[in-house]
């Protein structure tokens, strides 16, 4: 049986395309259903989808608008076969809030750029939760064991993480709308 | 009621990114985010650094930190904040190296089991859109190769079809072939071959034109002139060649190319010819050691045939031609919108100015992959990826009908009104459907497969249905090129009145036993 020349090749392409467009899918997909856990598989099966059908893909045209359409549709039908309920928005509010996003991509694309800097700022220990929990893929049951704390308390102190980070990003940019 | 931006608003919206929120909290959320834009963009705001933090590197990865096995029990203290990297971008390369291993093993892995699927499900595996090339021509395989790694196999031929005649044009080896043959894959297939199956069933070969698969070229709607995107006619009657002048095929860099021309197609009276292109602009940087970036726009040009003067120019969204469609007189055409627009409408533009005449809505749920106007232009017809075929009223740009029966696993890729307008066929890999245009309903479904063009009967009561062409698995050269087979079918009573179709190759073990 002939061996297909191009199909490592294709491979290659495919996954240099993908995940140089990995990031942003997964920010596309976190707004229609912004729990990590959630968007992740969504993303997941999104890159089963684009592989199934690269084929179909215009090398002329962008990936990330393409693998984003898809991550769309396949949210859409993980809603329609998800066993137990997850936080995803309806159709007419993914549409809004998708259309805005875009817009709104110039600024957060400016704000996140001090992103970096703002979590260098903060304490060890803050630092340490947002790394156990955003980047190490830590259960909060864990961190919270380990830390002596409750469940709920660990939620709270990462969302007075997310707060801090954003004050901070934002008063690193006042100066620059300022000039 | 909850207010933005209330505490209880700012904790949902957290609890929402934790996974936490209970479902009558989220739907008091999005309650609120229908209503208050301000909302909304608070929920952009903290989803989108969520999401940054969990998509983005690891600002505090230290490779050192991957030689150290970390113990558990250090999470959250400060000793333990260097971590062996889990981030999505991490699980996602190693679980898309897993798949596409699979996927590997899988398509070599036994291939004489895949190749004769006798269900309908074991064909739906073999996914259209995998194998559908370039210029949105059907390449599937034929029902043994169903399934197998024929969709992992780059097209080496190339074909087109006369819209209203009997006339295929394509790739082909030095040889006369029959429709539908059946030729070894590294067969050399440079030279133009036509076929005519009111004529017969056999090529008439142009030894003198040189035909690649790599090249565009269009067949006009009569069958009787072939353009090439080398700015080559050929006159197929009297095989005389002459010129017209599309500017470059590619474009140049010291051995590098890219493709300027895409795709082509004819206007319904040939008089004009669409060029399907890249345009190339410059745009603002994206990278500090960059002082312009290249950008790349599909662009569509309308020029005067065979003068090649140009008429119009207009922004395109696909670069096939099997996503625009002219009104019968030709002065409208009807395309999706660019593929990179989250919104996809239907869009109609006056083919004489590029302006926009009608943008039909609703818009499409995934992408248009087929669109067809009927003959007097009063009706229009797409399918959405999503799976459902939409008719519209021209007149009015009103909905007619969202049709679902058509629904399969694969995507319809061609759609061709009746003359009467009555009756829009309609392709899928397994089957051809026929749906009455009146009322949406699904009147005949063909177990016709691969069917990549349409051509109906002056009657409406024969549909002719050229198939594309597909790779094939089996013989003694295990691999073949199935060209394009030519059926005709009483569609109302399901029965097949004709067709054009050479024997397959033989099996392998067959041969071989015929050879001792």
């Amino acid at each position: 049986m002939p061996k297909p020349s191009n199909d490592s090749e294709r491979q290659e392409r495919f996954l240099r395309l993908f995940l140089a467009a990995e990031p942003e899918l997964f920010r596309y997909v976190s707004v229609l259903c912004p729990t990590n856990e959630v968007a992740r598989e969504i993303v997941q099966e999104t890159a089963l989808e684009l592989w199934k059908k690269f084929d179909e893909f215009d090398p002329t045209q962008p990936f990330t608008p393409w693998a984003c359409r898809f991550g769309l549709f396949v949210a859409r039908q993980w809603v329609a076969k998800r066993q137990k309920w997850a936080a995803i928005l309806n159709p007419e509010n993914a549409q809004r809030l998708l259309a805005r996003r875009a817009e709104l991509m110039p600024q957060f694309d400016r704000a996140f750029a001090h992103l970096e800097s703002c979590i260098e700022k903060l304490p060890p220990q803050q630092r340490s939760l947002l790394h156990g929990y955003y980047w190490a893929g830590a259960e909060v049951t864990a961190l919270a064991t380990q830390s002596h704390q409750t469940i709920e308390a660990i939620y709270k102190a990462l969302q007075r993480i997310r707060q801090k980070l954003r004050a901070c990003i934002e008063s690193t940019l006042q100066p620059e709308a300022g000039r | 009621m909850m207010n933005d931006p209330s505490d209880e608003f700012q904790d949902r919206l957290a609890a929402g990114c934790q996974g936490t929120i209970s479902k009558e909290q989220w739907e008091a959320m999005e309650d609120l985010l229908a209503s208050d834009p301000k909302a909304c963009d608070e929920y952009l705001w903290q989803v989108e650094l969520h999401a940054r933090l969990a998509s983005t590197k690891d600002f505090l990865f230290d490779p050192a930190a991957l030689l150290v096995s970390t113990p558990a029990s250090n999470l959250v203290s400060e000793s333990s904040s260097r971590w062996p990297i889990r981030s999505p971008s991490w699980l996602m390369t190693a679980t898309l190296i897993c798949v596409m291993a699979f996927f590997v093993s899988w398509f070599f892995a036994e291939p004489r089991e895949r190749m004769e699927p006798t269900t309908e499900e074991g064909a739906r595996s073999d996914h259209p859109a995998r194998r559908t090339s370039e210029d949105g021509e059907s390449s599937g395989s034929s029902s043994r190769g169903m399934g197998s790694m024929a969709g992992l196999i780059r097209s080496n031929v190339r074909f087109a079809w006369a819209k209203n005649g009997s006339v295929i044009a394509g790739t082909g080896p030095a040889d006369p072939l029959p429709l539908g043959a059946f030729v070894p894959y590294n067969t050399p297939c440079s030279t133009l071959h036509v076929w005519d199956w009111s004529k017969g069933e056999m090529s008439k070969v142009f030894k003198d034109v040189r035909l690649l698969e790599s090249q565009r070229f269009a067949l006009s709607p009569d069958g009787k002139t072939l353009v090439q995107s080398n700015g080559k006619i050929t006159d197929l009657d009297t095989g005389k060649v002459t010129l017209i002048d599309l500017g470059p095929e590619f474009f140049s860099n010291q051995g590098d190319q890219l493709r300027r021309i895409q795709d082509l197609m004819f206007s319904p009276d040939s008089g004009r010819l669409v060029l399907l292109t890249t345009k190339l602009e410059l745009g603002e940087p994206s990278h500090p050691l960059l002082e312009r970036d290249l950008k790349f726009r599909p662009e569509m040009l309308l020029l005067k045939f065979p003068e090649g003067r140009l008429i119009s120019r207009f922004p395109s969204g696909h670069s096939s031609a099997k996503r625009f469609a002219f009104s019968a007189s030709g002065d409208r055409l009807f395309a999706a919108a660019p593929a990179d627009e989250r919104k996809q409408q239907i869009i109609e533009r006056d083919s004489g100015t590029g302006k926009i005449v009608r943008t039909y809505e609703p818009a499409i749920e995934e992408h248009a992959y087929a669109l067809a106007v009927s003959e007097k232009g009063e009706r229009l017809a797409a399918f959405d990826g999503a799976g459902a075929l939409l008719i519209w009223d021209t007149a009015t740009g009103k909905l007619l009908h969202r049709v679902d029966s058509v629904r399969t696993e694969s995507y319809a890729t061609a759609l061709r009104f009746s003359p009467d307008g009555l009756y829009l066929a309609v392709n899928a890999v397994t089957k051809s459907f026929v749906v009455e245009v009146k009322t949406g309903h699904l009147l005949a479904s063909l177990p016709q497969t691969k069917a990549a063009h349409f051509l109906w009967s002056e009657d409406c009561k024969r549909l002719t249905i050229v198939t594309g062409y597909a790779h094939y698995e089996g013989g003694a050269e295990s691999l073949y090129n199935h060209f394009p087979a030519v059926f005709e079918w009483n569609w109302r009573e399901a029965k097949l009145l004709k067709s054009h179709q050479a024997a397959p190759p033989e099996p392998k073990e067959s041969s071989s036993a015929l050879r001792r």
